[in-house]
């Protein structure tokens, strides 16, 4: 169902970084207009977009202080330190004993309303 | 027909265009189109009033088009129209779906005043609404045109309403004659399929936007769905439909549309959650909806997840019911206490008691049993799986409500209720796997009344080892009685590992664990070779982690356990034994935990089982070196895990902050002079075990056995200088081990590591090290091989400038007064501004920022930096913009900081050296200007990116994107 687009948030990412520089180059070296790299890109905002809806089995867990929070524009924003982001369930993998602990000195939380993003 | 929808498709696009301009804006009032459903049907009534030859007249087209675009179409002249012909009927359906698709496809989102919402609202949503209602009601039978329409126009309100005032269109009468028509499907007339499909358009609306459907729309679904009408409104008897199409559904086996339906009815319930939770639980008072009929409601609710199925194989309503229960105990959870009801609190444990009482049953790896002997296809596994971990996470919700006296205790009472024959082993499982979840969050050894309640159960422990026991036996070849077993070894393990706290208190059920473990473990290595290794390495790794955990909560309990983990290690130690490193290590660091509570009678104690676990390490390894043949890869990993084990071992034995163990802190000063001493030459014969092996060029070139070697002689680096550790090396061990060593090693691979460890070596020893042996670590360890190697490989130029960054964080006067500092630092590292390197692009400009803003400072190292940022300002503004000139986009925000440092420190040179340097670099001299000016008054990161991200745009004209 429609609304005014998908998140542009994933374009922060690093495949999205990697995506919006190539098309830099391919609009600096005139190989095309600046209107399709908008298209690729909001066709990049959908596919992210439904591919971690759709085909991610993994979980992930944060456990840590809570520093700020904030809610604004149906967005929440947390700020946490000093924690451990558990992540389990590799893809692919069915055993579900895969597990990487990754200890954070500070981990930001972007989290957005999942059903506005199609 | 593909024609016909390109036609379509490019009147949509004119229509769009004509009415792009905003309101008040149209210069030419002629230029325009409100409807082109109208313009379709008047050019459709004239087709036989026209002759073949004025049709293919362009004047005369244009006339009658010029007529046709904005006259006015009645209601009953359109009825007529559709009445006419099917075709007709179906064109005119067809071209305001590709319109309204169009439009929700382009969404104008960059003009949000554009004038099409509002001629939408006005003129095209009248007819089509018209259109569709007729159609809707002439019991003819809607076709797939009419769906997708519906479908189309719904997309289309959900994301206009969002973009204009004129966006928000009543789609009231459209739902319900879709409800009347989706409650006359019968299996005798259409065999339900219209019932499929309004359901289909509804369940879009439920997961998208459920308030496009007004509340007494959604009162008369919730009768239909539940059979429950809160209000009392709604007609209930519509249930009868449901549980009909139901029947339907079930009776032929219509799996997908049974989970497709699951899916809708429980986003609808969601979307009343805390409408729900206050009826039920508050004070909150309502005039329309009584509490009696609201637990009535939550009764069916509590049916409908509790069909007497294999959930995921026979039903789906258990598995997407989670999803609401969750919901409402978080809705419970976060009313605000006062506002509780006075049955509210026992309202709400009891119902929540009822759903676990469901779920319990419904997790069974009885199901999972069922759904893999049924079909091969993994993918329900997984979504059984999936189901399972949905339940642990709404257990975790549960305790907040149920608290422990409601959950935590009548889990363990179940768990240890049963004994000998009469051991439901699925039922252990599942209530084992959800206790599992809520102690995995609680300190059990601080938790002394949940600690009484496991004492007093008679059989839990004895029922978890029996679950752990059935989980080891041998499972054959049969691949379902395999997975289950696997479960019922994790999650039996699982459980141990999180009764670790509670273990310590009872040494009898300790052991019985362990000796179980112990024993899984042995029966995996003996069978690993029967043609099933990947499960025999689960099962292994699950087994050796629950013993991990036990070994380091209960240390001194386990303590006499020692020499027979001693007599394993030597059996899983050799050479052709098949066993993971993972496990070798693991086993290690198992032991290390029991031989760090063995500080009882002397410290020699101690001492003497670590250096007879070094011994046997050195004899495998020696047994290995010594072998006449060529080294292989097998050779490699095997010596490798024995130095990781040695690491591990360390690990295990580093003091820690928390340790409340009261004996080690008495015995501390013994220990810290036993192993200040190091009678047993416990570090002189790791050492020498290290060079020995790196001894081989084949090793000391293989930045594995770097990594390890540089983990062993480094791991007390961090430690104060009065704790007691085995491995603590000195500055001058440490020093002659890496300049020893880097000369024989692969730098490109090898160098990070042993930079690193110089960090930590610089951190650790910095108040003794002179600027002399600074200066001589700096030139053999970097300098030696600027030239020749770092320079041409990007990660080592990373690990050089890194390295400096350290240094100037911990004592920056070792790298200002370094003999190399001017020589060779600041021209160098100028230079690297303009690198292309991401990673070395972040960890220069991080270098020069911490040049010139660094709170390590002295008054005197501030002076001098200060001097040279002001004799060679120019150059690195130059280097710097060079570089950010031609950087990537994605790397633009490295240089943030660093120019913001430029700003505050340097303000007026800063902008002199900007205003020589930026035409050099490219010319677009008003970009430069609004560039320096703006970034004079910047403040903030953010800010101060985007003036950077600004200036870049502009010089390499790029848009925004």
């Amino acid at each position: 169902m429609a609304v005014p687009g998908y998140y542009e948030l994933y374009r922060r990412s690093t495949v999205g970084n990697s995506l919006v520089d190539a098309l830099d180059t391919l609009i600096s070296d005139g190989r095309i207009e600046a209107s399709l790299a908008m298209r690729v890109l909001e066709t990049f905002d959908r596919v992210v977009a439904e591919t971690l809806r759709d085909n991610t089995q993994s979980k992930l867990t944060v456990k840590g202080n809570l520093d700020t929070y904030g809610f604004c524009d149906d967005v929440w924003t947390f700020i946490v330190k000093n924690c451990q982001v558990t992540v389990e369930g590799v893809p692919g993998g069915n055993s579900g004993d895969a597990q990487t602990t990754v200890s954070v000195d500070k981990l930001r939380i972007v989290a957005c309303n999942s059903k506005k993003s199609e | 027909m593909p024609t016909i929808r390109k036609l379509m498709s490019n009147s949509s696009l004119i229509f769009m265009n004509l009415n792009e301009s905003q309101n008040g804006n149209t210069s030419d009032e002629d230029l325009h189109w409100n409807n082109p459903i109208n313009t379709f049907i008047q050019m459709f009534s004239h087709r036989s009033s026209m002759s073949l030859e004025q049709w293919s007249d362009t004047t005369h087209v244009n006339q009658l088009i010029d007529g046709a675009a904005n006259s006015p179409v009645s209601y009953e002249h359109l009825i007529h129209f559709v009445q006419s012909s099917k075709l007709l009927n179906n064109l005119l359906l067809m071209f305001t779906e590709i319109i309204v698709e169009d439009l929700t496809k382009y969404q104008l989102k960059k003009n949000r005043r554009t004038k099409v919402y509002d001629v939408v609202h006005e003129h095209l949503y009248i007819s089509t609404m018209a259109l569709i209602n007729a159609n809707l009601t002439m019991k003819n039978g809607a076709d797939d045109v009419l769906y997708s329409c519906i479908t189309a126009w719904i997309n289309y309100i959900s994301m206009a309403r969002n973009m204009s005032p004129h966006g928000r269109m009543n789609l009231s009468e459209m739902f319900g004659n879709l409800i009347e028509l989706m409650c006359e499907s019968r299996e005798e007339t259409d065999n339900f399929v219209s019932g499929e499909r309004v359901l289909g358009i509804l369940a879009n609306v439920f997961s998208n936007d459920p308030t496009l459907m007004d509340y007494e729309l959604r009162e008369k679904i919730e009768a239909i769905f539940v059979g429950v009408s809160r209000s009392g409104k709604a007609d209930t008897s519509k249930h009868q439909w449901m549980l009909q199409y139901m029947n339907h559904l079930v009776t032929h086996d219509m799996n997908d549309e049974l989970k497709e339906l699951a899916v809708c009815m429980v986003d609808f319930l969601q979307i009343n959650t805390l409408d729900l939770s206050n009826k039920l639980f508050t004070n909150i008072s309502s005039t329309e909806i009584n509490q009696e009929t609201s637990q009535q409601y939550v009764k069916v609710l509590l049916q409908m997840s509790n069909f007497p199925l294999t959930p995921i194989l026979e039903e789906f309503f258990s598995a997407r019911m989670v999803d609401f229960w969750l919901d409402l105990a978080d809705a419970y959870t976060n009313l605000v206490p006062t506002t509780i009801s006075e049955q509210g609190s026992d309202l709400a444990i009891g119902i929540f008691q009822q759903v676990l009482g469901i779920y319990l049953p419904k997790i069974s790896l009885m199901n999972k049993q069922k759904l893999m002997e049924h079909d091969s296809d993994e993918a329900p596994v997984h979504e059984f799986d999936d189901f399972r971990t949905a339940v642990t996470d709404f257990i975790e919700s549960l305790w907040s409500i149920l608290g422990n006296d409601k959950l935590t205790n009548v889990l363990i009472a179940n768990i240890g209720s049963s004994s000998g024959s009469d051991v439901d082993i699925f039922g252990i499982e599942a209530m084992s796997l959800l206790l599992n979840t809520l102690l995995t969050d609680m300190t059990l050894s601080e938790s002394p009344w949940i600690c009484d309640i496991l004492e007093s159960s008679e059989n839990i422990i004895k029922n978890i080892v029996l679950l752990l026991e059935t989980g080891y036996a041998d499972a054959g070849n049969n691949s379902v009685e395999k997975a289950i077993k696997l479960d019922f070894v994790r999650t039996s393990s699982s459980l141990i590992g999180s009764l670790a706290g509670y273990l310590k208190q009872s040494p009898a059920r300790l052991s019985t664990c362990v000796d179980v473990l112990f024993k899984g473990l042995e029966n995996c290595t003996i069978n690993s070779n029967d043609g099933n290794g990947d499960y025999h390495d689960k099962l292994e790794a699950l087994t050796i982690k629950a013993i991990s955990i036990l070994c380091d909560t209960c240390r001194s309990e386990l303590s006499s356990y020692l020499l027979q983990l001693f007599n394993v290690l030597n059996t899983i130690l050799i050479p052709g034994s098949n066993v993971s490193s993972f496990t070798r290590e693991k086993l290690v660091r198992s032991l290390g935990f029991l031989i760090e509570s063995k500080v009882e009678s002397r410290p020699e104690e101690q001492g003497t089982y670590v250096s007879q676990a070094i011994d046997i390490f050195n004899n495998f390894i020696q047994q290995v070196i010594s072998m006449p043949n060529e080294q292989t890869q097998e050779q490699r990993n095997y010596i490798h895990c024995l130095l990781t084990c040695i690491s591990e071992l360390g690990s295990a034995l580093l003091p820690s902050d928390e340790s409340d163990n009261s004996l080690v802190l008495q015995k501390l000063p013994e220990l810290r002079d036993f192993w200040q001493r190091d009678p047993l030459q416990v570090r002189a014969k790791i050492l020498n075990l290290l060079l020995q092996v790196l001894n081989n060029p084949v090793y000391s070139r293989d930045s594995g056995f770097v990594e390890v070697s540089c983990l062993i002689v480094g791991k007390g680096l961090k430690l104060a200088d009065d704790e007691p550790f085995f491995l603590k090396y000195s500055m001058a061990e440490i020093l002659n081990f890496v300049l020893d060593q880097i000369p024989k090693a692969d730098l490109p691979s090898s160098l990070p590591f042993y930079s690193y460890l110089l960090e930590n070596l610089v951190n650790q020893y910095k108040d003794r090290l002179t600027q002399q042996e600074f200066d001589y670590i700096f030139d053999n360890v970097f300098l030696k091989y600027y030239e020749g190697v770092i320079t041409n490989d990007p990660d080592l130029q990373q690990t050089i400038i890194n390295f400096v960054n350290t240094i100037l964080d911990s004592k920056p006067s070792f790298a200002i007064y370094s003999s190399y500092w001017e020589s060779f630092v600041l021209i160098e590292f100028a230079k690297l501004l303009s690198t292309r390197e991401k990673f070395t692009i972040v960890a220069i400009t991080k270098f020069w920022t911490k040049v010139m803003n660094n709170k390590k400072y002295t008054e005197a190292d501030l002076a001098t930096t200060r001097h040279q940022i002001n004799s060679i300002g120019q150059q690195l503004i130059y280097q710097t913009m060079f570089g950010l000139y031609h950087t990537q986009r994605s790397d633009l925000n490295s240089y943030t900081d660093l120019l913001r440092a430029f700003v505050a420190k340097f303000p007026m040179q800063t902008k002199n050296w900007l205003t020589i340097v930026l035409p050099q670099i490219c010319s677009n001299n008003s970009a430069h200007e609004r560039f320096i000016n703006k970034l004079q008054i910047t403040r903030g990161n953010r800010a101060a990116a985007n003036v950077i991200l600004e200036w870049w745009l502009e010089c390499n004209q790029l848009p925004t994107l």
